[in-house]
């Protein structure tokens, strides 16, 4: 376990939506970094892998699951291991479906309960702790 | 049992065609809808959760205002959606073995806030065996919380919605001796109730027959009935004006042979 507070990489090409995450995600004490599309943040992942990621699934360019691909193909174990949370205003179930296909850790719809959204990504930082 | 080939030019493509337009066009909607409603319902709710400093009682209750209105429109969009995938005719039923009972219990839970924010009491009345039945737990779940929403909407403060679910042995659903037999689910209320000509049009779609002081979109119920048909079942109802409604779902335990 790292000692120092998780980091969790939001991408969303939606601005309000990344304000909204880090408001809820930094008042329970997590880090938050910020990427507006499908490649920077593939960019910032590779760089130096966040404790979990909450990916979008309909960006400009890169889509949410040829993110997901890459990241799960990647040759360094430290990235291809990142927990990914996918979160999209996309509900129908073919698209969780294709989200957890692209190898997600988990699926949230939007709108998102913000009082339970902090606590599905510990959840999933827990779960790909080593030991 | 050979069925006939679509090819192209027929009028069943052109419909389908114009169906695949109507699901995608819709599912854009669906989507531009719910990226502002996410910011609209989060920042509401940072908002009251008091994360930005304390809140009068006066403001808490602008803010669940919003929150419901936000609620409803995100309500509208799903029932449209939903209206428009079994209109379209392609709806899939996803069947597995699921425990009924399991499924109603947590439809149930997700409306106590709504129930207790009227002060309704809300009975789930599910045994604690499992009622295994080969159905779309997804579709199910949809059918329970409408009907759970619509009881409680129709309950007025101080009153009761109480659910049950039951196998039935016998009579009409059992496919024969040794048939799968079925499953009942009841939704009681001690709401309004419903005047004996308006008991079927509650289904139609959009119509609402208490007219619009009640939030909603009209769709609820016909989707519970056509969700409940495509599962070989159905959706019926009883009523007394002012004593209350029973909405009764009836749903093989098996997949009925097609």
């Amino acid at each position: 376990m790292t000692p120092s507070r998780p980091l969790v990489l939001v991408v969303d090409d939606m601005a309000d939506t990344r304000r909204l995450m880090r408001r809820v995600l930094e008042r329970a004490s997590l880090r938050v970094a910020e990427a507006a599309t499908g490649e920077a943040a593939l960019k910032a992942i590779r760089q130096a892998p966040p404790d979990a990621v909450v990916l979008d699934l309909r960006l400009p360019g890169m889509s949410g699951l040829e993110v997901a691909r890459a990241v799960r193909a990647d040759a360094n174990e430290a990235v291809a291991a990142t927990p990914i949370l996918a979160c999209s205003a996309s509900v129908q179930p073919e698209v969780r479906r294709e989200a957890l296909d692209a190898g997600c850790d988990a699926f949230e719809g939007k709108p998102f309960d913000i009082r339970s959204f902090a606590d599905l990504l510990l959840g999933l930082i827990a779960r790909r702790a080593p030991g | 049992m050979s069925k006939s080939s679509v090819t192209p030019g027929d009028a069943a493509t052109e419909f389908r065609l114009a169906s695949d337009a109507t699901m995608d066009f819709l599912a854009n909607v669906s989507h531009e809808l719910r990226t502002p409603l996410t910011a609209i319902l989060g920042f509401t709710e940072v908002i009251a959760s008091g994360m930005d400093g304390p809140v009068t009682p006066s403001q808490a209750a602008d803010l669940a205002t919003i929150q419901a209105s936000s609620r409803h429109l995100l309500e509208l969009v799903d029932d449209l959606i939903d209206i428009a995938t079994i209109e379209s005719g392609r709806i899939e039923l996803l069947r597995e073995s699921v425990d009924v009972g399991l499924i109603v219990r947590e439809a149930a839970e997700d409306t106590r806030p709504l129930a207790g924010e009227k002060g309704i009491g809300l009975i789930v009345d599910v045994p604690a065996e499992p009622i295994l039945a080969s159905v779309d737990p997804g579709r199910l779940r949809t059918i329970a919380l409408n009907l759970l929403s619509n009881a409680v909407k129709f309950t007025p403060s101080g009153g009761r919605v109480r659910v049950t679910v039951a196998p039935v042995t016998g009579g009409a659903g059992a496919a024969g001796a040794g048939g799968p037999g079925a499953l009942e689910i009841h939704v009681r209320d001690s709401g309004i109730g419903i005047a004996p000509e308006d008991l079927e049009r509650i289904f139609d779609r959009f119509v609402r027959v208490a007219g619009p002081s009640v939030a909603g979109t009209g769709l609820g119920l016909a989707i519970a009935r056509e969700l409940a048909r495509l599962h070989g079942g159905d959706l019926s109802v009883a009523s007394t004006v002012g004593i209350g409604s029973t909405f009764t779902v009836r749903l093989p335990l098996g997949e009925p042979p097609r």
